[in-house]
């Protein structure tokens, strides 16, 4: 019995072990189907998917698609969660400014963005424009909608404290508001960050385009699967490596928070 | 010094109040529309505190003590009468009144110093010389080596130290302080009110100080004004001679005893008499 709680104890205070055996045996079941033949021809085993990845960076296609496919995606975020973030600051502390957007937001936040990209297509066509715009106001409603509810959800007690010290309404706004609502901010950023990714692909597969979803598109369309499944995984890397640079960043602003304030991730 | 107050018809901004009374509140009501009926939070409320008097307001839930203070902060303005601060109506918040509310209301984002420093710093001095200042003030209130602490890291006392040290920094000639003890443990909230005694005395500063602790009123005060609800009125404005200044000794003075009781008394009569009604938060 003795001998059965030291490892338990062990996984207690080591939970990634759980998360990373998990992660793990998942993959050697793929790879066992894999090896032993018994998937479908268009399902790749992990070694493949790896084995094509590398060789697609190895040609050097898997760079020329990520570059514009990220520039794209990032280009879409900046100016849509900037836009988000400063009108969402300001509609949550003026009450004109919530209600001028309130109906508005409302009827636009549900439409499924990629639905506007035909639409946006009749002005602009399939280009980088259009598929930016669309990018950019997916990215826009989740950075409003959380910086108005940071605002919102600002501690009263320290906008009075700016009133009665005498600080000027743009400084409470800047040393008070923008600081108290940034916990709230970066969780909507992070949402931000996620759609433009998925936006990203979704609006590269549509009209003649170059990217990580336009190759998608060609792979599927020649039966190339390892080329297909490099180009998922360039995705998932692509996004991996975003969130953990802006989670990175949104640490080093929040630290003031202390030790779990950034909560699960 | 001005800021959100006007002179009084005829006073051209010198102060003509008689006598020595710095707060004045002259037949003040304040009512709240609440759904479908009016709230009097305070009804014809007469009020004077002398320069450098430490006045406690004492009163059940909803009796409208913090809403008084909120008048006399600014923060909210009458229904009716007037409240005026040094011979100038309050119209809105100034530097000349300090406020130190209920939650220690550091910004979580700055640290000790920061939060200290920061009244200084709106106020246009120096970054530099407003830390010097800011440490000084932190050493005044028991905080020295805690400058560069962030208020996630220091206990609720020691939140609520820093909070009146940045009032403080305000340099106002009136401190309005509103249940600032209230949620401490006994011990922490017996010492910080010994500490707000001996700070106080060496100030010259004129205090209203809202609390529902009855040992807290009577031990701080110079008087107790003792609140009754629906509507918020004073029911009693008593002046407590304990000696000053006043210190742990001063809470085995027989008086204090007396006092307690007899408020004690008023307070429960009150009570019965009517239903609270919830107290304005802000």
């Amino acid at each position: 019995m003795s001998d059965g709680r030291a490892p338990l104890a062990t996984l207690r205070e080591a939970p990634w072990i759980v998360s990373i055996a998990f992660a793990a045996s998942l993959l050697a079941i793929w790879q066992l189907g894999a090896a032993m033949g018994r998937l479908p021809e268009y399902i790749l085993g992990p070694a493949d998917i790896v084995a094509a990845t590398f060789d697609q960076i190895h040609r050097g296609e898997l760079l020329d698609r990520v570059i514009p496919s990220l520039r794209r995606a990032l280009s879409g975020f900046a100016i849509g969660a900037s836009i988000g973030v400063v009108l969402g600051l300001l509609a949550g502390v003026s009450r004109p400014f919530r209600e001028l957007f309130d109906l508005t937001q409302a009827f636009t936040h549900p439409i499924p963005k990629i639905a506007l990209f035909p639409a946006v297509a009749i002005v602009l066509g399939f280009t980088d424009p259009a598929r930016i715009l669309i990018i950019a106001i997916a990215a826009f409603f989740p950075a409003y909608l959380n910086a108005l509810n940071g605002a919102l959800g600002v501690n009263p007690g320290l906008v009075w404290v700016g009133r009665n010290i005498g600080a000027s309404r743009v400084r409470i706004f800047l040393q008070v508001v923008l600081p108290a609502s940034l916990p709230r901010t970066v969780v909507g950023l992070r949402i931000s960050l996620m759609v433009s990714f998925i936006m990203m692909v979704a609006t590269e597969l549509v009209g003649h385009s170059d990217g990580l979803g336009a190759g998608l598109m060609d792979a599927y369309l020649e039966a190339e699967y390892g080329e297909m499944y490099a180009g998922i995984l360039a995705v998932a890397v692509c996004g991996v490596l975003a969130n953990a640079i802006l989670l990175l960043v949104s640490r080093r602003l929040l630290s003031w928070q202390g030790a779990g304030g950034t909560g699960h991730d | 010094m001005n800021d959100g107050r006007r002179a009084e018809p005829g006073a051209g901004g010198a102060p003509v109040e008689p006598g020595s009374n710095l707060i004045r509140l002259r037949d003040v009501s304040k009512t709240f529309q609440r759904d479908d009926h009016v709230v009097h939070a305070l009804d014809a409320l007469d009020l004077c505190v002398g320069r450098g008097e430490f006045v406690t307001v004492l009163g059940p839930s909803g009796c409208g003590k913090t809403t008084l203070l909120h008048l006399v902060g600014g923060f909210e303005l009458p229904t009716a009468g007037t409240v005026s601060v040094d011979g100038c109506e309050v119209m809105g918040p100034g530097r000349d009144r300090g406020m130190v509310f209920q939650e220690a209301t550091l910004f979580p984002w700055r640290t000790t110093r920061s939060n200290v420093a920061w009244p200084m710093e709106v106020e246009g001095v120096g970054r530099r010389e407003a830390r010097r200042r800011a440490d000084r003030l932190l050493a005044r209130v028991g905080l020295r080596g805690f400058e560069n602490a962030y208020p996630s890291e220091l206990s609720g006392g020691m939140r609520q130290r820093a909070a009146l040290a940045r009032t403080l920094a305000m340099e106002p000639s009136v401190l309005l302080m509103d249940e600032p003890f209230g949620a401490l443990d006994a011990q922490t909230r017996e010492a910080m009110q010994e500490e707000l005694m001996r700070l106080w005395q060496a100030s010259g500063l004129t205090v209203m100080f809202v609390t529902h602790d009855i040992s807290e009123a009577v031990f701080l005060g110079d008087r107790v004004v003792v609140m009754g609800v629906s509507p918020g009125r004073i029911v009693e404005d008593r002046r407590i001679d304990l000696p000053r200044p006043r210190t742990a000794q001063t809470r085995t003075d027989p008086r204090v005893l007396e006092y307690r009781a007899h408020l004690w008394e008023l307070l429960a009569r009150h009570r019965a008499a009517s239903d609270p009604e919830p107290e304005r938060v802000p």
